[in-house]
């Protein structure tokens, strides 16, 4: 069988979907292979453009040549929409960063691509744009497309307000993803009320407007370096898993009500302060509504984390079913905490594995903190302390760093608007 | 193979002719299977003519392991009442390890696989191979990819000019 071409063999239906895990520029690349492969790319059920594939990111070059790049970038995905021979789009991705071009009000080609792709009854949809100078309206047709299963949307511009779709009707949205959006209460309301499948929920870096967050059947919430404005009142009872970040620059926090079926929870604390930026206490009666968990993580980032973590465990309850407890720090910031993790470990009769991730390359005091820290769990008996390497609740450094840079530029947003 | 007395045994024959004796278990991760078994219980022989001994083999092999992990994980879970987050991030990572170490095989076998498992509808198995297939087209050039799947260029050069010429993005390289 050596030197015989197999995959050509392979049926048009299972061409197409190996090409549908490729971006569509690759895609495209795979017309040049043979006769066989001519025309295969225009049945594939994907559109995935990314800039990133067009023009790099990191060199800066004049502005005029930027245009005509990104010109031709709009070019590109006209031309590729108008010569699709199947009518059906199953995801729809575009990530356009540094958008240069100011397009009239109505006149961004989104509003051309987003009625193509919402006729050939997506399942997926995730759009990233940042749109340098402009500030860009959603389409309020994406609110309204029933074949959605999984949505992702951020928006990095100057200003945006929040959205004001007039109606969300999203029957079959499973996840929602939202990035970088200013959040009325309005809009959540009609997105919880338009959004009945919803499981899982993410607002990454988000201002909230909202005092709560109630609905029927979400199983996981994430809300990631969100801004809330006032106190947020959390009910949720069918909720499963809840990541939330806790900034040292929110004055107001999240307070968990009604969550009896909450399983895991990781609470993240970040203490961030920059120059000219205020430093605010952040809310502590997280940990009381969250007394049924059986899994916790707590990830410390900033010297002052520390801080915080005193400052919620002050109001420290039972936690009578917490088996697996975990930790994390990448920068040192767990230090001198052991006061503190004995009295939570002391506070969960029911713990059976404490771990403890660490960054191979900083924290030298923690091995300290370690050594207590078993000592400590000798006297317990029961519980088994494990060191992890890998497997973090953030994947590295870096991205708790940009996390934290997305919301310093949120607060500033708020505090100086332009 | 541990097995236990009580289980069912399935015998799958082979395109030439060999037998492969499996649990119902594992055969059942076979979509194409399961639905034989649920339409007459009592079959205990099944003739795949479109799989060949050496395919087969690898594709239980694939089952195998996707079960055990299953059972293993369910065991787990009921033995401490609950699954430890990590053991089982622990777990996931471990058979996603075995998986492509699994994947390491010459892009013939990786084709059959396919057609395997896409016959037999072992929905793991065909992500799988389909996703390993696409990772040998990502990030190469038109010939690259010819010269890995040892596709004939049946194109004449002004037939390969024209296309090239009408997407002439596609075969930019990203920077």
């Amino acid at each position: 069988m050596a030197g015989a071409d197999r995959i050509s063999e392979l049926h048009d239906s299972i061409l197409t979907r190996i090409l549908s895990y490729l971006t569509t520029k690759e895609a495209v690349r795979t017309r040049s292979l043979s006769k066989r492969w001519r025309n295969v790319w225009a049945s594939v059920p994907v559109l995935d453009f990314d800039s990133a594939d067009f023009w790099s990111h990191d060199i800066p070059s004049g502005r005029s040549e930027q245009i005509e790049c990104q010109d031709n970038f709009v070019k590109i995905i006209d031309a590729v929409l108008a010569s699709r021979q199947v009518q059906q789009v199953d995801r729809f991705r575009l990530v356009w960063k540094y958008q240069v071009r100011n397009y009239p009000r109505h006149g961004h080609p989104l509003r051309r691509w987003i009625p193509y792709v919402v006729q050939q009854l997506p399942r997926v949809l995730s759009l990233y744009l940042e749109p340098l100078y402009d500030r860009l309206e959603i389409p309020d047709l994406i609110f309204t497309c029933s074949s959605l299963e999984e949505m992702k949307l951020q928006f990095d511009c100057c200003w945006l307000g929040s959205p004001h779709p007039p109606l969300v009707t999203l029957p079959h949205l499973r996840k929602l993803y939202l990035g970088r959006f200013f959040i009325s209460t309005n809009f959540m309301d009609k997105l919880l009320l338009g959004c009945p499948s919803l499981e899982e929920l993410e607002l990454h870096a988000c201002c909230l407007f909202i005092s709560q967050i109630s609905c029927g059947n979400l199983k996981s919430l994430v809300l990631n370096g969100c801004y809330p404005t006032t106190e947020i009142e959390v009910s949720i009872p069918s909720l499963q898993y809840l990541k939330v970040t806790i900034m040292s620059s929110q004055k107001a926090g999240y307070i968990f009500k009604n969550m009896s079926s909450l399983v895991k929870a990781s609470i993240c604390l970040f203490a961030i302060h920059q120059l000219g930026m205020p430093i605010l206490n952040s809310e502590a009666k997280i940990l009381t509504g969250l007394l049924g968990i059986t899994t916790l993580d707590v990830v410390l980032y900033g010297l002052r984390a520390k801080d915080m973590l005193e400052h919620i465990l002050k109001t420290c309850p039972y936690f009578g079913n917490l088996k697996f407890m975990h930790f994390e720090s990448f920068d040192g910031s767990m230090a001198g905490c052991i006061d503190m993790l004995n009295r939570l470990i002391q506070h969960s009769p029911a713990l059976k594995e404490l771990t403890f991730y660490r960054c191979q390359d900083v924290a030298d005091d923690e091995t300290d903190l370690i050594r207590e820290l078993r000592k400590l769990l000798l006297e317990y008996g029961i519980v088994e302390l494990v060191e992890r390497h890998q497997g973090s609740t953030y994947g590295s450094l870096s991205e708790l760093e940009k996390l934290s840079n997305e919301h310093t530029a949120l607060v500033e947003l708020i505090y100086w608007p332009t | 193979m541990a097995r236990s007395s009580t289980e069912n045994m399935i015998t799958l024959m082979s395109s030439d002719g060999e037998e492969f004796m499996v649990t119902e278990k594992v055969a059942r991760e076979c979509t194409t299977i399961r639905n034989m078994l649920e339409d007459d219980c009592v079959i205990t022989n099944i003739p795949l003519p479109n799989v060949t001994s050496d395919i087969l083999s690898m594709v239980i092999e694939y089952c195998m392991e996707h079960v055990a992990a299953a059972e293993k994980a369910a065991a787990e879970t009921a033995e401490k009442g609950s699954s430890s987050a990590p053991a089982a991030a622990k777990a996931n990572k471990d058979l996603e390890e075995w998986d492509k170490a699994f994947m390491n095989v010459d892009v013939y076998t990786l084709c059959d696989l396919i057609l395997a498992a896409n016959y037999l509808n072992v929905s793991g198995l065909l992500d799988l191979t389909i996703q390993t297939a696409a990772n040998l087209i990502k990030g190469k050039s038109p010939e690259q990819i010819r010269k890995t799947f040892h596709i004939q260029n049946d194109l004449s050069l002004e037939e390969e000019e024209k296309i090239r010429s009408q997407t002439p993005w596609a075969f930019e390289k990203s920077e």
